[in-house]
Parts: structure tokens; C-alpha cells; sequence
């Protein structure tokens, strides 16, 4: 059964284009376009996740949020803001969500973090000491890293992106998801700075005659695969 | 607001009748004193002409007496009255025409009842052995003469007070008005658009001056706030144009395109055009909010020199990878209160500016130091630097100072970051020669 998702927007042309991608992906979405009607809806039905904007007619988002968080409610919850509410994001985290995008965004951004968020459900592979991606094998406990039997010498930071990237194997993450939760950083500085990052770590862990792993995605992110 | 007029009023009619029974009060004793003086000095004088009579009578004898007070009374002034009688009350000699009919006896001063006109007469009466009797007296005209003295006197200082009363308020409200005027033409100005105009001061210390200067230190904050909105109105304007225009020409390539992979080319560059003009528009809000004041609700402490060395390490492959060492000398922590987002874009940006600029095989400094209140970070190169007249220029909105023709990276805002990040911080960012190279100094106020 795939992943039922409840997106809450007011405005109809940016609802649909979330709606029709997240259909597309392969998920079962749901709508509201007001304050009241999201908290009834998620109240009333199981969603696996919600994305919810910030400004609602009735009832604003962070009003919603906090309803539900009030009534134990632990839906998954991605935060939409308008660029001039950016720096409301840690009132956003506070209040329960688990993540805040800024409008606009890609729709590609969308669709990393939800499944970043779906793959953080207890019992995903969040709490697995070992991650592997084919002979590549991450040690969380003895911070240890090996490419087919042999251990890679990685510096922390590194250390830090690639067991970000092998949590979500498989899924794409994208730049600003690394900047956010590896550095801390709210904006996008862009250079090829994660890129830099990402062909250091590369060169560790894709040697040569070996199988590539990491791959990029122009205009998205990173991911992490055994698949091209 | 009606009251306060009621209450002025109020206040100033009492204030005038106090005034006024104050100084009738004055008068009355003034003239009451001076009356009794002059009384006492008439009664005495008059009290020692009967004692040089009587003494005449006793050494020269009747005759020689009334002599010398038919004498008197012809010599002396108006005012002084003197008589004397018989043992019967007929007049012997004096000023009057007959003998008053008085008490018989001694008066030391009494008012004599006369027909002669309508002036009041006091006057000393002594009776002799012989039955003879004597009157010194004074008419009333010392006395009204100082009652009229007392009362011009009184005249020419109510003239006076009224005369300031009436004066006085006017040049006030003359002053008043014309400060008042001052202030209202600056607003009536400012109204009408024309945002530079300022009350004049003169560094004085009255109410006046004080408005005054609140007045223009408002209108320098809000000249500033509307210049900063309309600069970035404008430049929004300007600066979205090239990308909105380049971003329509690729999506026109792209539908007249003959093949898929060219149409996929294009629907790219759409992408990327679409993303520099959202990230143009999203520093340019950071700016604006940054300007207007608005981050500062959301500072929190943050070690300056722990977001030096995360700056340092996101940047250092990108050094490496153009061969630059990236040095950092900062202390093992530096709290401040501050906008963390934004210190981490302004000292990026200014370490990202340095690696595009410093040659192969240079060093690149980022450095930490604290003085007093002052946190100074400072980032130099060793890179062509920027000329000095061309600085200023350097830090305004969208202004890339590369060499022409060479396509820009980024949108040109970086600079005007860091210093819309030194002005939420209360600092400044100043540019200055690294001989050879460029030092940037952002100056936080901790």
C-alpha cells in the first residue's frame, strides 16, 4: 500500500502542482485548503505524512500544528513558508514540525524531503548500528568505514555525509537538505561548494575499477545506489 | 481637550485676584502708615508751637501774645491754623473767623468743626490760667496731597504690570508659534514628499530644540528605511528583467527546439535561470529585513569563532581544489548575541569572494579578535584587491566589479549582505588595502 500523504494549501494552482507530483510518485494524497479542515482531516484519517502550508485561511498552519501535537497527534509534518516568514523556521520546528521548506521550491526538494521523512519512521533503518550500499559498509558505534572489506580513512565531516547519504540509500538527497543538517546552513552559497564536498568523498569511497555508488543529480542532489 | 482650556482659566482668574488683593492690601497699609506719620509729626510740631506761646504769654504778657499769633497767622502758610479766644470764646487773633465751639479744657488733637469750606481740620487746644485759649491746628492737605501721591504711584505700577502682562505672553507665543511653525513646515515638506527636509537646531537645550531633534533623528531613520525599500524596489525591478528575459528566451529555444535532447537542455537552463532569480530575490529580502531592523527578533548567542571554523571547513575543499591555504586564527570561543543565519552567510560570502579572487599558491586569512565591545572579523586575500575609489561601489546592491565580458558568478549581492549584516549588528564593513590584496573587516558591535 503506498504512503498516504495530506497536503494543506490554500492557494489551488500551488496545491496542484504538490498534488499531481506526489500522485505521480506513486503516493495517495489528500487535500485541504483551510486551517480547519486540515485539523479535521488529520484527526479523523491516518496520513503518513503532512505537508502543510503556513499561511491557511480560518486557522494558520503553526495553529494546526500545534492542535495536533496537542491531541498526540505524530504525523510527520513539513512546514511551507513564505520567503519573507524564512526566519520563522525554528518557531516552525519548535512548534513540532519536522522540517521547514521555503517557497518557492523544487518540486524535486519536496519529494527528497518527504521521502527523507517517511524513511525516519520507527523501525526504518534509522536505528541499525551497520548501514550498507553493496560492499560499502558504515559502523556507526566504531565510526568505521570499509569498500569491499578494505576501510576507507574518512575526516569527520565526510564521515557525517556519507552516513546521511546511506540513511536515505537509494533516495535522493539534495543540496540544501546537506547544507541544513550537515552544516547548519540556511542558504544556498552557490558554488560548486557541495559538489567539492561530495567528489572528495567520491574519490574514498568510489576507487578505481570499482563500482560507482555515488551519484549526482544535475539540478537535484545526491544519491546514494547500487542502481545507476 | 475642552477641560484643559476651563482649567487655564480658572487658574489664571485666580492667580489675578490674588494679585490684585495683594496689592491693595500693599497700598492700604502704605497709605494707612504715611497718614499716622504725618499725624504725628503735625500734632508734635503744632504740640511745641503752644509751648513756645505759652511761654511767651507768662514772659511778655496777653497783649504780646495775641500780637505775635496775629503775626503768625499772617505769615504762615494755608495749611497752618492758629487762634487764640478770651475767657468768653471771642476771637482775639488766628486764621479763623470765629472761636470753633469746642470742649473746654486741654486738646492734645481733635477735629475742629469749621464752616470754612469744605477742608477737615485738626488741631492742639490749651487753656490758660487766665481763662484765655489757644489753638495750632494743620488743614487736611498734607494728607490728601500723600493720599494722591500714593494713588499715582499705584497708577503708574498697574500701568506698568499691565503693560508687561499684555506684552509678555505675546513675545512668548510670538516664540512659541514661530518653533511650532518650524516643526510643522518640516512634516508639511515631508508630507509633500520631499523626505530631506529637517527642522533647523541650534544645539540649544529647550523643549523646542528637543522636539526638534527627535523629530529629525525619525525622519533620518524612516529617509533611510524608504531609500532602502526603494532601492530594493528598483533594483528588484531592474535586476529581475536580464534573468526573467534570458529565462523567456530558453524557453522559447527550448519549444522551437527540433530535438528532445536540445528541448532538455533548455528546459535545464530554464531551471537554472529560475533558481538565480529566486535566490536574487530571497537575499535581496534577507537585506530588507536585515536593513529595517526586522532579524533582530530572531537573535539568539552564537560562538562567533565555532561559525568561523564550520565557514572554514565548508570552504576548504573549495580552496584546495584552486590552491589556496586557508588560514583561521581565532580564539577558542567568542559568544555574541546575533542573527546566526546571517553571520554565517556574511563571513561565507566574504571567504567565498576571497578564494574567487586570490591567486593560485596564495594565503587566505580569516581572522577573529575582540576589543573592548568591538568583534572584528576580518577576511583578506592576496588578490587583485579592489582600487579604493572603486570600494564603495563594491558593497551597493548588484554591482559585480569583474573584468567585462567575463560572465558573473552569483548575482551581485554578495557584499550588500555583509554589510545589511554589519548594520543589524550595530557594525560596519569597511574594505581596506591588504598591500597587495583586499581586507574586509566586518566590525560587530557585541
Amino acid at each position: 500500500m503506498s504512503d498516504r500523504i495530506l497536503v494543506v494549501e490554500d492557494d489551488p494552482s500551488a496545491a496542484e502542482f504538490v498534488v499531481n507530483g506526489l500522485r505521480q510518485e506513486g503516493f495517495t494524497v489528500e487535500s485541504a485548503a483551510t486551517g480547519p479542515d486540515a485539523l479535521h482531516l488529520a484527526t479523523s484519517e491516518k496520513f503518513d505524512a503532512i505537508v502543510l502550508d503556513r499561511n491557511l485561511p480560518g486557522m494558520d498552519g503553526l495553529s494546526v500544528l500545534k492542535a495536533l501535537r496537542a491531541a498526540q497527534n505524530r504525523t510527520p509534518v513539513i512546514i511551507l513558508s513564505a520567503i519573507a516568514h524564512a526566519d520563522e523556521r525554528v518557531a516552525g520546528l519548535r512548534a513540532g514540525a519536522h522540517d521547514y521548506l521555503t517557497k518557492p521550491f523544487s518540486f524535486s526538494e519536496l519529494h527528497a524531503r518527504i521521502d527523507n521523512l517517511l524513511a525516519q519512521r520507527p523501525g526504518a533503518s534509522d536505528r541499525e548500528t551497520t548501514l550498507k550500499c553493496g560492499d560499502l559498509e558504515l559502523d556507526r558505534l566504531k565510526r568505521r568505514v570499509t569498500r569491499a572489506g578494505k576501510p576507507v580513512d574518512l575526516m569527520q565531516r565526510e564521515f557525517q555525509i556519507l552516513e546521511l547519504l546511506m540513511r536515505h540509500k537509494d533516495r535522493v538527497v539534495t543540496r540544501t537538505m546537506l547544507l541544513e543538517q550537515i552544516w547548519d546552513y540556511r542558504f544556498d552559497p552557490h558554488t560548486g561548494l557541495i559538489d567539492t564536498h561530495i567528489s572528495r568523498l567520491r574519490k574514498k569511497i568510489d576507487g578505481e575499477g570499482q563500482k560507482p555508488l555515488l551519484h549526482t543529480l544535475r539540478n537535484v542532489g545526491y544519491r546514494l545506489s547500487e542502481q545507476e | 481637550m475642552i477641560w484643559r482650556g476651563y482649567v487655564l482659566i480658572t487658574a489664571i482668574v485666580v492667580a489675578v485676584l490674588l494679585i490684585i488683593s495683594a496689592c491693595a492690601g500693599a497700598l492700604w497699609l502704605v497709605d494707612a502708615s504715611g497718614q499716622s506719620l504725618i499725624t504725628r509729626l503735625e500734632r508734635e510740631s503744632a504740640t511745641t508751637e503752644l509751648d513756645l506761646y505759652v511761654e511767651l504769654r507768662r514772659e511778655e504778657g496777653a497783649a504780646a501774645l495775641v500780637r505775635a499769633i496775629a503775626r503768625h497767622a499772617r505769615i504762615a502758610g494755608e495749611h497752618h491754623i492758629v487762634a487764640v479766644a478770651d475767657r468768653n470764646g471771642h476771637l482775639l487773633a488766628g486764621d479763623l473767623n470765629a472761636w470753633p465751639p469746642l470742649p473746654s479744657g486741654n486738646l492734645t488733637w481733635a477735629a475742629v468743626p469749621s464752616d470754612e469750606g469744605p477742608t477737615a481740620i485738626h488741631a492742639a487746644v490749651r487753656a490758660l490760667p487766665d481763662g484765655m485759649r489757644l489753638l495750632v491746628g494743620r488743614d487736611d492737605s498734607m494728607h490728601q496731597a500723600f493720599a494722591d501721591a500714593v494713588l499715582k504711584v499705584a497708577e503708574l505700577a498697574i500701568l506698568i504690570v499691565a503693560l508687561a502682562c499684555l506684552l509678555a505672553p505675546g513675545v512668548l507665543i510670538a516664540i512659541s508659534v514661530r518653533n511650532v511653525r518650524e516643526l510643522s513646515r518640516t512634516a508639511e515638506l515631508i508630507a509633500a514628499g520631499q523626505f530631506s527636509a529637517r527642522t533647523p537646531t541650534h544645539g540649544g537645550a529647550g523643549p523646542f530644540e528637543t522636539i526638534a531633534r527627535s523629530q529629525n533623528a525619525m525622519l533620518d531613520r524612516i529617509e533611510d528605511l524608504v531609500t532602502g525599500l526603494k532601492t530594493v524596489t528598483d533594483s528588484l525591478a531592474h535586476d529581475l528583467r536580464t534573468p526573467l528575459a534570458r529565462l523567456r528566451s530558453t524557453v522559447e529555444r527550448g519549444i522551437n527546439a527540433p530535438g528532445e535532447a536540445a528541448k532538455q537542455t533548455a528546459l535545464e537552463n530554464a531551471l537554472g535561470e529560475t533558481e538565480r532569480t529566486i535566490s536574487a530575490f530571497s537575499s535581496l529580502i534577507d537585506i530588507a529585513r536585515a536593513e529595517g531592523g526586522l532579524s533582530r527578533d530572531a537573535m539568539t548567542k552564537v560562538d562567533l569563532a565555532a561559525l568561523m571554523r564550520d565557514v572554514r571547513e565548508l570552504f576548504q575543499p573549495l580552496a584546495e581544489e584552486k590552491q589556496v591555504e586557508l588560514r583561521l586564527e581565532e580564539p577558542r570561543e567568542e559568544v555574541i548575541l546575533g542573527h546566526k543565519p546571517l553571520l554565517m552567510q556574511a563571513v561565507s560570502n566574504l571567504v567565498h569572494n576571497a578564494i574567487k579572487y586570490a591567486p593560485p599558491g596564495s594565503q587566505l586569512s580569516m581572522e577573529l579578535t575582540r576589543e573592548g565591545d568591538e568583534v572584528r572579523i576580518v577576511v583578506a586575500d592576496r588578490g587583485p584587491g579592489i582600487p579604493e575609489d572603486k570600494r564603495e561601489q563594491a558593497v551597493r546592491r548588484f554591482q559585480r566589479l569583474g573584468a567585462a565580458g567575463e560572465p558573473p558568478e552569483g548575482v551581485g549581492l554578495g557584499l550588500a549582505i555583509v554589510e545589511a549584516c554589519a548594520h543589524l549588528h550595530r557594525g560596519t564593513l569597511s574594505l581596506e588595502d591588504n598591500e597587495p590584496g583586499l581586507k574586509a573587516a566586518l566590525v560587530l558591535h557585541a
